[in-house]
């Protein structure tokens, strides 16, 4: 046999073993980073390039099966009816290459999840229609990354509308980009429509310049459900156009700036609009310029619900201005919750304690809606909790004379911390509860009490008040909040307790307790 | 003077010795080192301790200022004894 006849012969002999195999179509196990389907391939880009010239319209799943380095990718996945299925793999983009996006999807009904990009400029960019979701993704850059690209770029696209979920996704951007999350981010009054749902993300935006999120495109609609959202400077949320409503999630603006800020003008007519449902929203804004939590500029903003907290050393800060309409927080506190449950409640009266020596017993109870809206705070305040003081709850009682409650001049002090503290000669008691001191029924109610005992007898006129309290605090911050204080409620001497119990004809004391009684009773 | 040197680096040696034990005595006072986590009393240890007085506006320093007083006698503020009964509220 001559030579090209053998070549002849062993490219035949290849050509049928290579058949009888499929080994010319499937990447070894050894070289497989990605499967489109049943086939794998070992490079990415070969993968995205076998789903891309698919033209069924049947699903097509492309799942990455193993860790990928890559110096570039510029993946553009075109095809509709696609899930890229990172596996919990991560793909590590070493290059350098500004205002590039690792994946963008321009297809019909595409969807990204259990996914790790670890990248130096973009993220994903979602620039189809259909219905989206991208979930259990990750992506993260070094402080150093040096470009204004959005790790998740919402960009829609002008064939159609597009409904995308972003749910359980995480994203910490470098130091320098101005936005973190965008939609429609390259602003204008685009045909296309954007409907996206942000539920149960953690997006930390560490720039000094830049927001969270930046939302641009007139005729889009952001609903956020849940999830932390953070940045350091100008906003969390920024809606130049467009409009974004807040359900719930943790706002938490770690400089300067509004946590919530509807709206300067971008190429649209009117500017953004927010409303504002439900949420924690934590500003530490400094800046004396700055106007509050949230601030509608020259869009709109609607505050229908929330807990708004500052931190920070403006003094003149707001929890919310809406227009002309302004929503102050308390005179002397730093804490809102507006429209919403959040003080505990002090029982009216006393009780009398009818065993052994006397005793005055004041109850407190918070209901379930008032203890999730402190957990929720507590939630926020985790952001600036230290080692030395983590972010801690407190339910308690303050207990006092009544005439602890007098300040300078015979006046009446506000019954709190902060009240007795300008009270002359005040005598109190703060009484924190105990886990094993309260008791939660089976809809998550909580009752606590606090007893006064062994009241001596110079005392038993003596009316002693009482108010309830949750406490929050983390690092250099706390946080009250007070039942509402009744000389007529919740002040009481153990004589008047005792009189009025002997007095009770509903009641059927047995002698032993009927003495205990009449030892204090007010003639 | 062999034996000179040797005895003064056992003094030496004894003296510092002594000094640590002394430095690792307790004299039944809470004291905190550099390298010891100090966790703030749980304020309803005591009854006692539930007692405070605000004696100057300007120098509240919260928990710091738990104090006697002496009208109250055997008075207790706190929580309550599960065993105990007690009317209603009135």
């Amino acid at each position: 046999m001559n030579k090209h006849g053998f070549h002849r012969a062993f490219a035949v002999l290849l050509a049928v073993f290579l058949m009888l195999t499929g080994i010319s179509l499937n990447a070894t196990a050894e070289t497989a980073v990605a499967q489109v389907g049943e086939q794998t391939y070992s490079s990415l880009a070969d993968a995205v390039s076998a789903v891309n010239e698919d033209k069924g319209a049947e699903p097509l799943s492309l799942t990455l099966l193993t860790d990928v380095v890559v110096e570039t990718a510029k993946f553009t996945v075109s095809r509709g009816n696609v899930m890229i299925d990172g596996g919990g793999h991560t793909l590590t983009v070493t290059g350098n290459a500004k205002n590039d996006i690792v994946l963008t999807v321009t297809g019909a009904n595409a969807n990204v999840r259990n996914l790790n990009i670890k990248t130096n400029f973009g993220g994903i960019c979602q620039a189809g229609t259909g219905t989206s979701v991208i979930e259990n993704v990750s992506i993260i850059a070094p402080d150093s990354m040096a470009n204004s690209r959005a790790l998740f770029l919402i960009a829609g696209n002008a064939s159609g509308e597009l409904n995308v979920t972003i749910r359980n996704c995480k994203g910490r951007s470098g130091k320098a980009p101005t936005c973190q999350f965008g939609v429609n981010a390259a602003g204008g009054t685009v045909a296309n429509k954007v409907n996206a749902v942000l539920e149960n993300n953690h997006f930390v935006n560490p720039a000094d310049y830049g927001r969270c999120i930046d939302v641009r495109g007139a005729g889009c609609n952001i609903t956020a459900e849940s999830g932390y959202y953070q940045t350091n400077s100008t906003a969390v949320f920024r809606v130049w156009a467009g409009e974004l409503t807040v359900n719930g999630g943790i706002y938490y603006l770690a400089g300067n700036g509004d946590v919530l800020l509807a709206a300067e003008k971008y190429d649209a007519a009117t500017g953004g609009k927010i409303t504002v449902n439900d949420g924690v929203f934590v500003s530490k804004s400094g800046t004396s310029d700055k106007v509050g939590c949230v601030y509608s500029a020259n869009g709109t903003a609607i505050v229908n619900g929330g807990t708004f907290a500052m931190i920070g050393s403006a003094s003149s800060y707001l929890a919310a201005k809406c227009g002309a309409t302004e929503i102050p927080f308390p005179e002397g506190a730093n804490v809102l919750a507006y429209n919403k449950p959040s003080t505990p409640t002090m029982s009216i009266g006393a009780a009398a304690r009818i065993t052994t020596a006397n005793g005055l017993l004041f109850t407190s109870t918070v209901s379930k809606a008032v203890a999730d809206n402190a957990a929720a705070l507590l939630e926020a305040m985790k952001a600036f909790e230290t080692e030395e003081s983590p972010a801690t709850l407190t339910y308690g009682t303050l207990i006092c004379p009544e005439e602890s409650l007098t300040g300078p001049g015979g006046s009446q002090v506000e019954f709190s911390v902060r009240g007795l503290a300008g009270a002359v000669d005040a005598v109190y008691w703060n009484i924190p509860a105990t886990a094993a001191g309260i008791d939660t029924d089976a809809d998550g109610n909580m009752t606590y009490r606090v007893a006064i005992t062994n009241i001596p007898e110079n005392m038993e006129s003596t009316r002693f008040c009482a108010v309830s309290y949750i406490m929050l605090s983390a690092g250099t911050v706390t946080f009250y909040f007070y039942s509402t204080y009744s000389a007529v409620d919740n002040s009481r001497s153990i004589a008047d307790v005792s009189a009025k119990a002997l007095a009770d004809t509903s009641q059927s004391f047995t002698a032993d307790e009927k003495e205990i009684l009449q030892a204090t009773a007010a003639n | 003077m062999k034996f000179k040197r040797l005895t003064g680096v056992v003094l030496a040696v004894l003296c510092a010795l002594t000094m640590l034990a002394a430095c690792g005595r307790n004299d039944g006072e809470a004291t905190g080192t550099s390298g010891e986590t100090l966790v703030p009393p749980t304020p309803v240890e005591s009854e006692e301790d539930t007692k405070r007085v605000i004696q100057d506006d300007d120098d509240y320093q919260g928990d710091d200022l738990f104090q006697e007083t002496e009208t109250m006698g055997d008075l207790q503020v706190g929580e309550p004894d599960p065993n105990d009964r007690w009317t209603p509220n009135y």
